[in-house]
C-alpha cells in the first residue's frame, strides 16, 4: 500500500515517484499527432482502485486522467526547471469542466473570499447510454461519498473538513447513523440513501450546471484543492456500488477521452477510446492512442527497465521508476529515451523523534539533532540516489519551487560533505563526549537501505552509531513512523527516513508545512516526530487564511526558517523525475508535452506513438 | 586401539602392499575411497582455502586500509555516484557506496560460512534427536511428530520468513532460526526413516536381550549407524543454507547491511549487472566456488560411504575384496518388513517430502540422493494394503486424508496466529491514505473486524472458510478465492512448464551420465549439475533477463517476452513469455534430478535382471529403456510428487524476478502490505497442494510399483 500513500514514501524513490527530463527528446521527431496504436505501460501495483475517492497515489492519478474530469487543472506542460514561467504555467490552475478559474476578478470569488461558484461546461458527457451531460449534482455527489463508512474513505479528507462549510458536521453525522449500537448496516443502498437524503450546507447547486462552495474561512489555496482528482465528477450510476468497492471497480464510468473497457485487480487495465468524449469540451486532454494497455506487476524496477530497453513495452507509471544506478550509464550512453523532470519534495529527509527516551533523551536536545545537520554527508546521498541531474541537495523543508522558498542554507558544511569536527563539538556540548548509539527506522527496499547505510556511514565519523531498525515498506514503516503512543517508548526509533511529496506546487503550505510541522502529536500523525513549536503553529494559521498566495508567502518562510533553527529535521534532497519511455512515444512542444509535475509522470492523454504499431 | 597400533597401522598401509582387508576400519574404507575421489579432494581444498581466506579477513583489512564497512565516497565513487570499478585501490572493484568489495567478500565468507555451518548444526542436531525419538518410540509420539513436521514443511516457508521479520525485523538470529527451523524438518524425517529400520536389526535386539535400555540402543547402536547418511545431508545442507540466506537477502529479510553477507552482497548488487560487472561477477564466484566445493564433496562423502560405489564403478578386485566386509551395511539390507524385490538398502538424504528451499537451487541440495531408503517403510505400508482388502486401501485413505486435515488446520492456526495477532492499527494505517486521523484508523479497524477478541475473530475466521470464504483483500476490497483463481494459471504454468523441463533434462543428463559412468561427459555434467544447484535462482534470473531477454529484442528477436499471456490466448506467446522463467526454475530441480535418476540408474544396472537382459543379447538401448529406466524411475517419480507440491509455495523468486503475478509474487506484496486475507488463503492453498502431492505420491508409488503390485 505503499504506492497508495502517494507522497508519503519513501520508498517511491526507488519505486519511480523520480521523473522526467532533460533532454528534450520528447518534444523532437514528429511534432504533428499520429493517432491510434496500442500504448504499452507497465505497473507495479497500480492504483489499488479505480474510483477517483480514494485513489491518492501518483499511477492512479496518471490513469484518472484519462477517465475523470474535474472542475479545474492543471495543464500538461514540461517545464526543465523549477525556476521561471514554464514552472508557474505547470502549477498555475485552468478550468477543465468548469468554464474558468474561480476569482474574484471573473466574478467567481465573493470579495470576501468564502463563495466559490463554478459553471460547468456544457457537452460534457458521461458515456451512459446515451450520453448524458455531467452536471453539479455529479460533483455533489463526490463530496457526499468522501467520508463513506465503508473501508475506503476519501484519500485526504482533513483538506475538506477544514476548509468548506458544513463538511465536518456531516461527516460526523453520517459515521454516528452507521455506528453503534443498532446503527444502519453498511450497503451500497443504505450509504447511498443516507449520502442522497443528507447535505453539506457548504456545497449546493443553484442551477443544474452551477456549483456553488462555501468555506469556513478564507483560503487562498482553495482551487487547488479542488483539482485535486478526488474532486471529480461522480455519476449516479456509482450509487448502487460502496466507494472504493470491487465491485464498483468493474463498473467506471468516464467523462474523460479514455473509457476503463477492463480491470483484472493486480494484473492488468485496458483503457479505450470513450465515443462519448468531444475534443471540444476539453482544452487540456487529448484522444491520440486508441488503446492503453497496463499490465500491473512488475514489482522491480530493474526489471522494469529492461523490459522498456528491450521495447516491449512503451512506458511505466508514476508506480515504478528509472533505477538510480543505471542513471549515469543511460546519460552516458546518450540514451534518449531517459527523460529527466524537475520536482520539488523532501526525498529523502531524516526525521528526528523529538519524544524518543533514547539515550537519555538526546533527541530532545538540539544541540545533538544540530550535530547531525552538520555530520550528514549529502554529497553521498545524492550519488546513491542516482547523482546530481536526479537528486538537488536542499537545505530546508520548503524546497525550491513553492510558495516561500528562500534559498539559505542554515547549516552549511564544506562542499556538502558533512563537517565531523563540527558535529562532535555540538555532540560534546551536550555531554556526548564518547559519541552515542541511536536507532534508525527506514523502509526495507533496496534504494532506502542504501541510504540508510550512507547516512551511518557519514555519522560515524563523528562517534554517531546508528543502529538500523527497517520494516517493511508497505506498512509496518509507516505504522510504526506514526504511532505516537509508542513513540515515548523505549526501544522506539530515535530517527527515521521520511518522504514527502506536496499534493500540489506552487501555493502549498497546507500540503507541506502545515501537515509535517503544525501540533500534532496524534496516532497516525505525518509530523512524525511530534514536532510542537507555538510560533510555528501561529505563523501556519496565520498563513493558511492569508488573503493571498504572496502574503501567505513571507509567513510560510518564516515558519521554514523557524523549523530549521530548531532542526526539526534533516532536509537531504529533493528527488527530480526520471521516465523512460520508447522511441514510439511523442508529444508535442512545450504547449502540450507530456510531463505533468502534479502527475508526477506522464499525461497519458497528451502523447501518440509514431510509428502507431511497434 | 591405542596409538603405538594406530601408528603401526599407519606404517602398515603406507609400505607393504594391500593388506588383508579385515585390517581396515569402516573409516578407515571411507577415507581410502574419498581419497581417491580427486573432485572431491579438489573440493575440500578449496573449502579450506575459503576459510583460511575468510580467518585472514581482518590481516587484509589492515593490508589494504579498508574495513569491511568503511565507505569511501570520494574514491570509491564517480562524480556520478558509480562504483569504481578493480584496480589498486579496491582490488576487485568498490560496491555502492564505496566500499572496498574484496574486502566485503572475505568478510562475508565469514558470515556466510558461519550460517551455513552454524545452521547445518542446528538442524542436525535437533534433526536426529526428533527422528531418533519418533523412530525408536513410534506410537503417539511418531505421530506427533510426524504430523507436525508436515505441518512445517507445508507452511510456505519464504511465508514463515516474511512474517517473522515483519514482525521482529530481519536480522542474523532471525537468518539462523528460520533456516534451521527447515533444516531439522528434512533431517528428522531421514533419520526417523533409518531408525525404525535399523530398530529392527538383529545387532540390535541383541543388545536389546542383554539389557541395554532405550537411550544406551539409540545412542550407542542406532546412531553410529545414521553418522554416514547425516554427515551426508550436512554436507549439502551447507550450501543449502548459504543459497538460502541469499534468497532471504533478496527478499531484503537477510542479514542486514552494512554487516556484509555473499547473500547481502548480491541482493544490494542487483541493480547494477549492467553498471558495474565486477560487482555481480566476484560475490557470485565466491558462491558459486563454495557451494560447488561443499557439493561436490558431499556427493565424494556419498560415494565413499557406500561400499557399492566401486561394484558399480570401479574395477572387480575392488569390489570382490569389499564385499563380504560391512556386516552394519549388509544387515541393514534386507528388513524384515521388505517386500520381495524391493531394494531397501539405504542411501543418504533419501526420501525427503520437503526441503528447506523447495523451489530455489537453496534447498534442493539434499533432494540428490536416492530416495529409495526411506521411501521403503510406505512401500511396505502399501504392499501390505494391497494384499489386503480395497477396504483396506479405502480405510488407509480416509486416514491419510484425515491427517492431511490435521496438517491443514495446524498450518491455517499458525498463520493465523502468525499473522491476526499483529497490531490491527497496521493493517488500517496502510489503508489509511497519507494522512490519517486517529478516528480515521480506529473506524476502519472496526470495519475490518480486527476490533474484536481474537478468538472472536478466529472463530469468524473458521466459520468462513468451512463456506469456503477466505476473505476479502483489503487492498483491492476482491475476495480471496477471485485473487487464487487469477493466480493459480499463473503459478501453474511456471511450475508445468518448469517441471517438464526439468524431468527432460534431468533425466536425459542423468541416463547420458549413468551410462558412461566417470566419463568426460559424466564428470562435465557432475559439475555442470552443481553449478547449475549452486546458482541462486534470483541472479539466474536476472541474468537470463538481460543477457537474453534484452539482448534477443534488441536485435529484433521478439519472440521471448517478459510478464505473463495465458496459453488461451495463444500458445506460442505463453511459450514464448515462460521459457525463461522456466529456465530458471528448471535449473536448480534438473539438477537434483539428474543427480537423482544417474544413482538409481547405476543402482538398477547392478541388478540380477538387467544382468540377466543382458546376458540375452538385447540391445543396450533395450536395457535401459525397457528394462533398467522403469524401475530407475521410482524414486524420481516420488520426488515429483514432493515437488510439485512444495513448489507452489517456493516460486516466488522466479515469479518476482519475471513478473508473472502469481501466488508467490503476490504473497510477499501481501505480507509487505500487511493484507491478512490474502497471506491466509496463499498459505492455505500451498499446504494444501504439499498435502495433496503427499497422498498422491504414496498412492502412486504403490501402483506404479510392479514389484509391491504383483506381492
Amino acid at each position: 500500500v505503499l504506492r497508495r500513500l502517494s507522497g508519503f514514501a519513501a520508498a517511491a524513490l526507488a519505486a519511480g515517484s523520480l521523473a522526467a527530463c532533460s533532454s528534450a527528446a520528447s518534444s523532437t521527431a514528429s511534432a504533428r499527432p499520429v493517432y491510434g496504436g496500442t500504448l504499452r505501460v507497465i505497473s507495479d501495483a497500480g492504483p489499488g482502485s479505480l474510483d477517483p475517492v480514494p485513489t491518492y497515489n501518483y499511477a492512479g492519478y496518471e490513469l484518472e486522467r484519462g477517465y475523470t474530469r474535474q472542475l479545474v487543472t492543471y495543464p500538461t506542460t514540461s517545464p526543465a526547471s523549477t525556476n521561471g514561467m514554464a514552472w508557474t504555467k505547470a502549477t498555475t490552475l485552468v478550468p477543465d469542466v468548469a468554464t474558468a478559474v474561480p476569482s474574484i476578478a471573473n466574478g467567481g470569488i465573493t470579495d470576501d473570499g468564502l463563495v466559490y461558484t463554478y459553471h460547468i461546461r456544457s457537452g460534457v458527457d458521461w458515456n451512459s447510454s446515451p450520453p448524458r451531460q455531467v452536471t453539479a449534482a455529479d460533483f455533489i455527489r463526490e463530496f457526499k461519498a468522501f467520508c463513506n463508512p465503508g473501508p475506503y474513505p476519501v484519500g485526504n479528507l482533513t483538506y475538506f473538513t477544514s476548509t468548506i462549510a458544513g463538511f465536518s458536521r456531516y461527516c460526523a453525522a453520517e459515521a454516528s447513523h452507521f455506528t453503534g449500537r443498532g446503527a444502519t448496516a453498511v450497503t451500497a443502498a443504505t450509504v447511498a440513501a443516507w449520502q442522497n437524503s443528507h447535505s453539506i450546507s457548504g456545497i449546493s447547486a443553484p442551477g443544474r450546471l452551477t456549483l456553488r462552495v462555501t468555506l469556513i474561512q478564507r483560503a487562498s489555496d482553495f482551487s487547488n484543492i479542488m483539482a485535486l482528482p478526488f474532486v471529480s465528477a461522480r455519476p449516479q450510476e456509482y450509487d448502487a456500488y460502496l466507494p472504493g468497492s470491487a465491485q464498483l471497480n468493474q463498473h467506471i464510468m468516464s467523462d474523460g477521452p479514455y473509457q476503463v473497457s477492463s480491470y483484472v485487480p493486480g494484473k492488468q487495465i485496458v483503457l479505450t477510446r470513450n465515443p462519448a468524449w468531444k475534443q471540444s469540451s476539453d482544452a487540456v486532454r487529448h484522444q491520440y492512442v486508441s488503446k492503453i494497455v497496463v499490465t500491473l506487476g512488475t514489482s522491480s524496477d530493474q526489471t522494469a527497465l529492461t523490459d522498456l530497453q528491450a521495447d516491449s513495452q512503451d512506458l511505466f507509471l508514476a508506480d515504478l521508476g528509472v533505477p538510480p544506478q543505471s542513471i549515469a550509464s543511460l546519460q552516458a550512453s546518450h540514451d534518449q529515451r531517459l527523460r529527466i523532470w524537475p520536482s520539488s519534495n523532501l526525498n529523502p529527509y531524516i526525521i528526528f523523534n523529538l519524544r524518543a527516551p533514547g539515550s537519555g533523551g538526546a533527541m530532545s536536545k538540539l544541540a545533538v539533532r544540530q550535530a547531525i545537520e552538520y555530520g550528514v554527508n549529502k554529497e553521498t546521498i545524492v550519488k546513491v540516489t542516482g547523482g546530481a541531474s536526479v537528486s538537488k541537495i536542499i537545505t530546508s523543508p520548503i524546497p525550491p519551487g513553492n510558495t516561500g522558498y528562500r534559498p539559505y542554507t542554515r547549516y552549511s558544511t564544506p562542499g556538502n560533505q558533512g563537517n565531523p569536527a563540527r558535529c562532535r563539538s555540538l555532540l560534546a556540548q551536550a555531554g556526548y563526549r564518547h559519541g552515542l548509539t541511536l536507532s534508525y527506522l527506514y523502509p526495507n527496499d533496496s534504494t532506502d537501505v542504501t541510504i540508510f547505510q550512507a547516512i551511518q556511514g557519514s555519522l560515524a565519523n563523528c562517534g554517531i552509531t546508528l543502529k538500523g531498525m527497517p520494516e517493511p515498506s508497505g506498512g509496518a514503516y509507516y505504522t510504526d513512523l506514526g504511532n505516537t503512543p509508542q513513540t515515548s517508548k523505549p526501544g522506539t526509533w530515535d530517527m527515521a527516513t521520511g518522504s514527502w511529496f506536496p499534493d500540489w506546487f506552487g501555493n502549498n503550505g497546507r500540503t507541506l508545512i502545515q501537515p509535517l510541522f503544525q501540533s500534532n502529536c496524534t496516532l497516525g500523525t505525518v509530523n512524525a516526530g511530534c514536532y510542537s513549536s507555538p510560533a510555528v503553529d501561529r505563523l501556519i494559521t496565520q498563513a493558511l487564511g492569508a488573503s493571498s498566495p504572496a502574503a501567505a508567502a513571507a509567513l510560510w518562510h518564516q515558519a521554514d526558517v523557524d523549523v530549521m533553527n530548531d532542526a526539526a529535521i534533516v532536509p537531504l534532497v529533493s528527488a527530480q523525475v526520471a521516465q523512460y519511455a520508447s522511441y514510439r512515444v511523442h508529444s508535442g512542444t512545450a504547449g502540450t508535452a507530456n510531463f505533468s509535475p502534479f502527475l508526477q509522470g506522464w499525461d497519458l492523454t497528451s502523447m501518440w506513438l509514431n510509428p502507431p504499431a511497434p | 586401539m591405542n596409538v603405538a597400533e594406530r601408528r603401526l597401522r599407519g606404517f602398515n598401509a603406507r609400505d607393504r602392499p594391500l593388506p588383508a582387508i579385515g585390517e581396515y576400519r569402516q573409516w578407515q574404507l571411507f577415507w581410502r575411497r574419498l581419497r581417491r575421489d580427486k573432485a572431491a579432494m579438489v573440493s575440500a581444498a578449496t573449502i579450506a582455502v575459503i576459510t583460511a581466506l575468510a580467518i585472514a579477513a581482518p590481516a587484509f583489512a589492515a593490508l589494504t586500509g579498508h574495513g569491511p564497512t568503511q565507505q569511501f565516497p570520494n574514491t570509491g565513487l564517480s562524480a556520478t555516484g558509480a562504483p569504481v570499478g578493480p584496480g589498486k585501490t579496491f582490488w576487485l572493484g568498490a560496491d555502492e557506496l564505496g566500499r572496498d568489495l574484496f574486502i566485503r567478500i572475505l568478510y562475508g565468507a565469514r558470515l556466510s560460512l558461519f550460517i551455513g555451518v552454524g545452521t547445518t548444526a542446528v538442524g542436525t542436531v535437533l534433526g536426529v534427536a526428533a527422528g531418533l525419538a519418533a523412530g525408536y518410540f513410534g506410537g503417539w509420539i511418531d505421530m506427533a511428530l510426524s504430523r507436525f513436521i508436515d505441518a512445517v514443511l507445508a507452511f510456505p516457508y519464504i511465508v514463515l520468513a516474511l512474517a517473522l521479520a515483519a514482525e521482529f525485523g530481519p536480522s542474523l538470529p532471525m537468518v539462523i532460526g528460520v533456516i534451521s527451523f527447515f533444516a531439522w524438518c528434512g533431517i528428522a524425517r531421514v533419520v526417523r526413516g533409518q531408525t525404525i529400520q535399523l530398530k529392527e536389526m538383529a545387532f540390535v535386539e541383541a543388545a536389546r536381550s542383554l539389557g541395554a535400555g532405550p537411550w544406551r540402543i539409540m545412542f550407542s547402536e542406532i546412531m553410529p549407524n545414521l553418522l554416514g547418511p547425516v554427515l551426508v545431508l550436512a554436507t549439502f545442507a551447507i550450501p543449502s543454507a548459504i543459497l538460502f540466506e541469499a534468497t532471504l537477502s533478496f527478499l531484503g529479510l537477510g542479514v542486514q547491511p552494512p554487516t556484509p553477507s555473499w547473500g547481502n552482497i548480491l541482493a544490494e548488487a542487483q541493480n547494477y549487472y549492467s553498471v558495474a560487472w565486477w560487482y555481480v561477477l566476484f560475490p557470485v564466484l565466491a558462491l558459486l566456488m563454495t557451494t560447488l566445493a561443499f557439493n561436490i564433496l558431499g556427493d565424494g562423502i556419498r560415494d565413499a560411504l557406500d561400499p557399492r560405489t566401486e561394484r558399480l564403478l570401479g574395477s572387480k578386485r575392488e569390489r570382490s575384496r569389499r564385499r563380504p566386509r560391512w556386516p552394519r551395511r549388509s544387515a541393514r539390507q534386507g528388513t524384515p518388513l521388505a517386500a520381495p524385490g524391493t531394494r531397501p538398502e539405504s542411501r543418504p538424504g533419501s526420501r525427503r517430502p520437503r526441503t528447506p528451499a523447495a523451489g530455489t537451487p537453496a534447498g534442493d541440495a539434499d533432494r540428490r540422493a536416492v530416495p529409495a531408503a526411506a521411501a521403503v517403510p510406505v512401500i511396505v505400508r502399501f504392499a501390505r494394503i494391497t494384499r489386503g482388502s480395497p477396504a483396506a486401501v479405502l480405510q488407509h485413505l480416509i486416514r491419510r486424508v484425515m491427517a492431511g486435515a490435521v496438517v491443514l488446520w495446524a498450518v491455517s492456526l499458525g498463520a493465523f496466529l502468525l499473522f491476526f495477532t499483529r497490531p490491527a492499527i497496521s493493517v488500517a494505517r496502510s489503508m489509511a491514505g497519507k494522512e490519517p486521523t486517529a478516528a480515521e484508523l480506529q473506524e476502519i479497524t472496526r470495519q475490518l473486524g480486527l476490533d474484536e477478541p481474537i478468538v472472536t475473530q478466529y472463530w469468524h475466521f473458521l466459520g468462513r472458510l468451512l463456506h469456503g470464504n477466505l476473505g476479502y483483500s483489503y487492498a483491492t476490497g476482491e475476495a480471496v478465492t477471485t485473487i487464487l483463481s487469477e493466480d493459480l494459471p499463473r503459478t501453474a504454468s511456471v511450475v508445468v512448464g518448469g517441471m517438464v523441463l526439468w524431468i527432460v533434462a534431468g533425466i536425459g543428463i542423468g541416463i547420458l551420465s549413468a551410462t558412461r559412468p566417470r566419463s568426460i561427459f559424466d564428470r562435465a555434467a557432475t559439475v555442470g549439475v552443481f553449478a547449475g544447484l549452486s546458482m541462486p535462482t534470483f541472479v539466474l534470473g536476472q541474468l537470463l533477463l538481460l543477457g537474453v531477454f534484452l539482448q534477443l529484442n534488441k536485435h529484433g528477436f521478439t519472440w521471448i517476452q517478459n510478464g505473463y499471456v495465458g496459453p488461451t490466448q495463444s500458445v506460442s506467446a505463453w511459450i514464448g513469455h515462460m521459457i525463461l522463467p522456466w529456465v530458471t526454475l528448471a535449473t536448480g530441480y534438473a539438477a537434483v534430478y539428474s543427480r537423482l535418476s544417474r544413482g538409481s540408474l547405476l543402482e538398477t544396472f547392478g541388478e540380477g535382471y538387467i544382468v540377466v537382459a543382458r546376458a540375452k543379447g538385447l540391445t543396450e538401448r533395450r536395457v535401459v529403456f525397457r528394462h533398467a529406466l522403469r524401475c530407475a524411475l521410482l524414486p524420481v517419480v516420488s520426488q515429483l510428487g514432493i515437488d510439485v507440491g512444495t513448489l507452489l509455495g517456493g516460486v516466488v523468486v522466479t515469479e518476482s524476478v519475471f513478473s508473472i503475478g502469481g501466488i508467490g509474487q503476490d504473497s510477499v506484496q501481501a505480507i509487505d502490505q500487511g493484507n491478512l486475507p490474502v497471506i491466509i488463503g496463499f498459505v492455505l492453498v500451498a499446504a494444501l497442494f504439499v498435502v495433496v502431492a503427499s497422498i498422491v505420491v504414496d498412492f502412486c508409488y504403490t501402483l506404479l510399483d510392479p514389484r509391491i503390485r504383483l506381492t
